[in-house]
């Protein structure tokens, strides 16, 4: 009897060994699924207030609500406002903040999908660029010149927590450029460091500075002085995809490459135009840690756009310089179907146009919100593979929305300057 | 007696003859009255002396109103002493209760006179007894503790039978000279007689005089004068001796050391749950210093006489304390025969090899000590589930319904483990370090011999049952637990076989005691893992149901009733029993499915008792490792399931191993333990016993430092590795995080209480901070989160706080992102300032305001709680703010009391009842 009791207990102790064995074991338990980055509602931008030159700060946003402007330097802020983003848009005139001269400013926007834009106004001045959401660890500032008659500032803002230090790679026509101020540069948290290229490298015609942030993070502007109109324009992060629709005020203008890599990077250019698209309308190489100048007026057609594609990471700008004033951006590394232009429209005594790239299959309808009190409304069927240019009325901004993914860049002129800009994709 | 006497009769009177001159001195007898004892048979004892001239006769004391023709009564000795004349030469002090053998003063006489001695004293008998020795005379220690040599009970054999020179004689029957007795002014009267003796022999000795025994002369004593050489009395009248006895520069080390003897002999005798000494030793000092002045005129009286140095008394005595010496030896025996079984070692080292049991037991315990190394010279790690003790009364208050500190705080009852750790820190004056290391070494060290015992009472005698101890410790469950730091659960395991060998009761021990065992056994094991509780009764129940006998269902369910200690926590988070997404998923390795299913088929060739040990562990543990494998629980039932499975295991081992042959069938068994109990040992190699190291307390330390007035707030602690989060965590938007305090992580802090309104509110700041809000110290400002660290690989919280505008990096943690957050508000503060945190509550200065404390809202918050959003207020008016306990805390707390003294009682009860 108690044998077999022992041995039903052994078969059982066999049986659970198997159960236990052979079934599949309970999970742990997990954290909750991790949220989406809403991304950042902070816009980063490089302004200048004082001898004669001011800086206007237009914010766009999809929801209204309060927004916060504050100028930071020497470690605190300068000052700060703050205003109501209603019917989409508000605007900071940086003198109100505070007289600086250049200094970086905090924008805090009602939202992730909002935009503000830096605009620089002054006496044959005129310089645009959509301020900087969220830093990166790598990025590149393209087609500064320091040749006579120009400037070149390279500006690095660090509004964060924590101090930061970065690595400058500086190259130019010449080739890798050494000074000792390009290494372990120290960006104190909220203050910013503008280095003048124009005294550490003097004379030369095409400077390209790569960013490394080694400890914490810095925005990065360069701006040219040419004559009295200045160009804006933030760093980029290299990609492989570029697009640059090219408005015809800077139809002679150059496209940059560059290459961050201490290797050749081959690169295809593709043309959009109104004879079509044109796939491998030139190719070439970038030389490792160098510069390739595309030259815009060889491309046959009045209205022309360009895609570049890399093999690896490289950064594309468009830059104009002339008689006209100077003007530099960055081509538009995505398409979006949404496109938020702060203060667009807004600008007192000069010409503003949009200029549209539509690199889908399809044709995308096109539609023009203007936010602000007054809300011009406008629309355009754009056919696939065409560039478009028009017009832009009074607004303090605009929504550009379309039934496709396009690109968009602004472009504003006025006496004797010219300015370039990007849009914030928004809505993705 | 009479037969001894009637024996001796016949010889003395075969000897007298061979004695020359023994008789002739002058002897006068002192017979001092006692209590209680036969007077007219004492004088008729004395008179029936062989001896001449025939010794004249008083008695000392109050005495009968009548006394026989020829005897005369004085009240003082003193007095008796000073009027005896010149032609006597010596006294013979002799107590009513004692009946000298007639050649007894003879012999005295004679062996005073020959050794030129001044002090003799008898061999003194048990009356009533056939031969049973109480003294032969005695050395002592320094402090007049008699050392006396003599076994209880030991017999007459003349064995003794030397005349030599000893440090005392009793005062039971003492012959002395009378110049000597005179100048000594006699028997110190306020002494009970073995201190009068000593005190006597003492004097008598620095007098320049020799005191010897005289084992010849025998006298039986009835004892009626007799207290125990223990007794407080008895105690107070060494230390009056020496008192009077010792020169200045003596006293001046020995008293200070008496003391120290006192303090260690009453705190080992404690430890022998023994409080009687302890009450002795205060009752003997407050005795002296109330004499101390009659005590000090004797020391005067004394010091005419005096002619020879303490070294004189020296020469007689043992080194050290006797008593100390007594009660650790009891000590060391009864520690020794926890897993002494046979008594080997107390029957002597020659039986060591023939005790299996023995050598098993020493070769686990070497290796549990190896295993625990690293926790013996360096401390316990803190990390895991293992942090230091909160100071003792805090933890106590706590456990009591007190304020649970534990993240953002809660009025739910602290794991019971808190209150169990703070009465052993209190045991150890609060030194927590030494508290924890000893309670780990301790408890692996009671899980070898618990289990060793357990199998022993279960019938196995062989080795293995010892070393199957380690497999209980680092066994399939265990490993895993204490692999992750779960310090409470290898508590657990060192507590349980002890609580299921409760529930086996043995034949000779009443029902009473063996249910207040089954309590007391199961408290802590209730306190540290209350599922564990039902393990006895499963063990009970299955052994039954393979034919076993000797366990009791009574005794199983009796356990249970320590579940009290643990009501109040068990009620109040339900979860840490039930929900699975709060355990670790924490499941024993494949192999040991394999292992035990092994070793189970080869306890099949094992004798019978051996094979019911070892399928019924075998059933337990893979039950438990089954259990832990497929069905979701709570942290709580899966530590339950975890030490169930190595408990299970560990008789597997006991049974295998029982006995080691060279039959090949039973070889086999042997050799499946010992894969089992090899794959065990591989879990405690790292010199903890398997937990891991680490040591967050330091890592984190930097908060204290570099707190500011506000005190160093809370620490958020973040990781996507939920084993990187020291104790509970929460479950976070793609990671584990959880607060912690500040001032340093405390074991109580382990055990998240159930989410509350301020932890969802904590839980919306971090998505938001997630989700990318530019000034993340603003939102965790409110909780008094002051540093956010950020542990393990980088992950969505690294990114949001990279581009943040108000947390500081700081670097302060090579392997860890330390954020400093300078917004975080004070734990506790008024408009004026913040407030201190003192106990479970906090003070400061009283004003008319409120007090913003942030931990979540609780009406028990004095004075005038009220809720500000998630937090808590009161009002500030008294400077102080506290926790009213709960009462469920509170009355489980005296039920808890209750029942281990239910617990000791009945143990008491039942050791008295016959």
């Amino acid at each position: 009897m108690r044998q077999g009791r022992l041995l039903g207990a052994l078969g059982a102790v066999f049986v659970l060994s198997a159960v236990g064995a052979f079934f599949p074991a309970r999970q742990p338990s997990m954290p909750e699924p991790s949220l989406a980055h809403e991304g950042s509602n902070a816009a980063v931008c490089s302004i200048e207030q004082g001898s004669g030159r001011n800086t206007v700060v237009p914010v766009a946003s999809l929801v209204d609500g309060p927004a916060r402007l504050e100028v930071f330097a020497g470690g605190s802020a300068a000052g700060s406002a703050d205003a109501t983003v209603g019917a989409g848009a508000a605007s900071f005139a940086v003198s109100d903040v505070a007289a600086v001269g250049l200094a970086g400013a905090l924008g805090e926007l009602p939202a992730a999908d909002a935009a503000a834009s830096a605009a620089l106004f002054g006496e044959g001045l005129l310089a645009l660029e959509a301020c900087v959401a969220s830093p990166s660890t790598q990025v590149m500032v393209a087609g500064g010149s320091t040749t006579s008659e120009q400037g070149f500032l390279l500006h690095l803002m660090n509004p964060y927590a924590a101090d930061a230090r970065v690595e400058l790679t500086v190259t130019s026509e010449s080739g890798l450029e050494s000074n000792d101020r390009f290494e372990s540069l120290s960006v104190p948290s909220g203050d910013s460091v503008t280095l003048d290229m124009a005294r550490l490298i003097p004379g030369r015609e095409v400077i390209v500075v790569t960013v490394d942030a080694a400890v914490g993070n810095v925005v990065v502007a360069g701006r040219q002085q040419s004559g009295t109109d200045s160009a804006l324009w933030t760093g980029a992060v290299p990609g492989q995809d570029w697009f640059i629709p090219v408005p015809a005020a800077v139809r002679d203008g150059r496209l940059l490459l560059v290459s961050p890599i201490n290797a050749p990077v081959e690169f295809q250019l593709d043309l959009y135009s109104e004879e079509g698209f044109e796939e491998n309308y030139l190719t070439g190489t970038v030389p490792a840690r160098g510069q390739t100048w595309v030259e815009l007026a060889d491309a046959p057609g009045e209205r022309v756009a360009f895609r570049v594609l890399s093999a690896a990471p490289m950064v594309a700008t468009l830059v104009s310089s002339d008689e006209d004033g100077v003007a530099v951006t960055n081509g538009v590394p995505i398409a979006s179907s949404q496109w938020l232009f702060a203060g667009l429209g807004s600008l007192a005594g000069a010409a503003e146009n949009l200029v549209f790239l539509n690199p889908g299959l399809e044709t995308a309808t096109v539609r023009l919100d203007g936010l602000g009190e007054s809300s011009p409304m406008a629309g355009f069927e754009l056919e696939p593979d065409s560039v478009a240019e028009i017009g832009i009325e009074a607004a303090e901004g605009y929504l550009i929305s379309a039934t496709g993914e396009i690109v968009v860049v602004w472009i504003a002129w006025g006496e004797g300057s010219i300015a370039l800009a990007g849009g914030t994709p928004v809505g993705e | 007696m009479s037969a001894r006497m009637s024996e001796a009769d016949t010889a003395l009177t075969e000897q007298s003859p061979a004695v020359p001159d023994e008789n002739g001195h002058g002897v006068k007898v002192l017979l001092t009255d006692v209590e209680g004892a036969d007077l007219d048979a004492a004088v008729a004892a004395v008179r029936r002396q062989v001896y001449e001239p025939e010794p004249e006769l008083v008695v000392v004391g109050a005495g009968p109103e009548e006394v026989p023709d020829g005897v005369s009564v004085d009240a003082d000795l003193e007095k008796a002493i000073a009027g005896v004349g010149s032609d006597f030469d010596y006294l013979w002090i002799l107590h009513a209760d004692a009946r000298p053998r007639p050649d007894a003063l003879k012999a005295l006489v004679r062996e005073l006179s020959r050794s030129d001695a001044s002090l003799a004293g008898s061999k003194l008998l048990v009356a009533g007894t056939e031969n049973e020795l109480e003294s032969v005379g005695s050395a002592t220690d320094i402090f007049g503790e008699p050392y006396s040599g003599l076994e209880p009970g030991e017999i007459d054999l003349q064995q003794y039978d030397v005349v030599r020179e000893v440090a005392f004689v009793p005062s039971v029957s003492m012959l002395v000279r009378r110049d000597l007795a005179q100048g000594l002014r006699g028997l110190d009267r306020l002494l009970p007689p073995v201190a009068a003796g000593l005190d006597f022999s003492q004097r008598a000795r620095l007098a320049g005089g020799r005191v010897i025994t005289v084992p010849s002369s025998e006298v039986y004593h009835q004892g009626r004068c007799v207290v125990s050489t223990a007794d407080w009395r008895e105690r107070a009248g060494r230390l009056r001796s020496m008192v009077t006895a010792y020169s200045p520069l003596t006293l001046m080390w020995v008293i200070p050391y008496d003391f120290m003897v006192s303090v260690a002999d009453s705190l080992a005798n404690l430890l022998l749950l023994r409080w009687r000494p302890a009450a002795s030793y205060a009752r003997s000092w407050l005795w002296n210093l109330f004499h101390l002045p009659s005590t000090l005129r004797q020391r005067r009286r004394f010091r005419p006489v005096r002619s020879a140095g303490d070294e004189e008394l020296f020469r007689f005595q043992a080194r050290g304390s006797v008593r100390l010496r007594e009660t650790g030896s009891e000590l060391t025996g009864r520690l020794l025969s926890v897993f002494d079984d046979d008594q080997a070692l107390a029957r002597g080292t020659r039986r060591l090899r023939s005790s299996p049991g023995i050598w098993g037991a020493m070769a686990a315990g070497a290796l549990v000590v190896f295993g625990a190394r690293s926790i013996i010279f360096t401390g316990m790690p803190n990390t895991g589930f293992s942090f230091p003790l909160e100071p003792p009364t805090i933890a106590l208050e706590r456990w009591a319904g007190g304020w649970n500190d534990s993240g953002l705080g809660s009025a739910t009852a602290v794991h019971p483990a808190v209150g169990l750790a703070a009465v052993v820190s209190w045991l150890m004056f609060g030194a927590e370090g030494a508290t924890r290391a000893l309670a780990t070494v301790g408890a692996g060290l009671s899980a070898v011999v618990g289990v060793g015992r357990l199998a022993g009472r279960m019938g196995l005698r062989g080795p293995g049952r010892y070393l199957a101890g380690l497999v209980l410790v680092a066994g399939p469950g265990s490993a895993a637990l204490t692999g992750v730091g779960s310090w409470t659960g290898l508590l657990a395991a060192g507590i349980l076989p002890w609580t299921v060998r409760a529930s086996f009761r043995r034949a000779s021990v009443g029902s009473s005691t063996a249910i207040g065992w089954a309590l007391i056994t199961a408290i802590p094991l209730a306190a540290l893992s209350p599922p564990l509780l039902v393990v006895p009764l499963l063990t009970v129940l299955l052994w039954r149901a393979l034919g076993g006998s000797e366990s009791s269902l009574v005794l199983a369910s009796a356990s249970l009733g320590a579940v009290v200690v643990a009501v109040p926590f068990l009620v109040g988070d339900p979860g840490w029993v039930l929900y699975p997404s709060r355990s670790l998923g924490l499941t024993p390795h494949g192999l040991w499915f394999a292992l035990v299913a092994t070793g189970a088929a080869a306890v099949w060739f094992v004798d019978h008792r051996a094979r019911m040990v070892g399928i019924a562990g075998a059933l337990l543990a893979v039950a438990g490792m089954t259990l832990a494998q497929l069905v979701p629980m709570g942290p709580g039932l899966e530590e339950g399931v975890l030490v169930m499975a190595s408990f299970g295991a560990s008789l597997v081992v006991a049974g295998a191993a029982n006995v080691i042959t060279r039959d090949i069938k039973k070889l086999v068994a042997v050799v499946a333990a010992a894969g089992i109990v090899l794959v065990s040992i591989g879990a405690v190699g790292n010199g903890r016993l398997g937990l891991p190291s680490g040591d967050l307390e330091s890592r984190l330390s930097f908060a204290s430092t570099l707190a500011e007035e506000g005190g160093p707030g809370r620490i958020l602690l973040a990781s996507t590795d939920r084993l990187d989060i020291p104790g509970e965590a929460r479950a976070g938007p793609g990671f584990w995080y959880r607060v912690v305090d500040g001032s340093g992580v405390t074991q109580d802090e382990v055990w998240l209480p159930p989410p509350t309104d301020a932890d969802r509110s904590l839980r919306s700041a971090l998505d938001e901070v997630v989700s990318g809000s530019l000034r993340p110290g603003a939102l965790l400002s409110e909780f008094s989160i002051r540093w956010v660290v950020l542990l393990g690989a980088t992950f969505a919280l690294d990114d949001a706080l990279d581009v943040q505008l108000d947390l500081i990096p700081t670097p302060l943690d090579p392997s860890a992102r330390v954020f400093d957050n300078p917004l975080a508000l004070p734990v506790a503060y008024t408009d004026s300032g913040p407030w201190a945190h003192v106990g479970t509550g906090f003070s400061g200065d009283a004003e008319d305001a409120r007090l913003n404390i942030a931990v979540s809202h609780h009406a028990g918050w004095s004075p005038d709680s009220a809720a500000d959003s998630w937090a808590t207020t009161v009002s500030a008016d008294q400077g102080v703010a506290w926790f009213r306990a709960q009462p469920l805390g509170l009355w489980a707390a005296v039920a808890s009391v209750l029942v281990l003294g239910t617990g000791l009682l009945m143990i008491a009860l039942g050791r008295r009842s016959p």
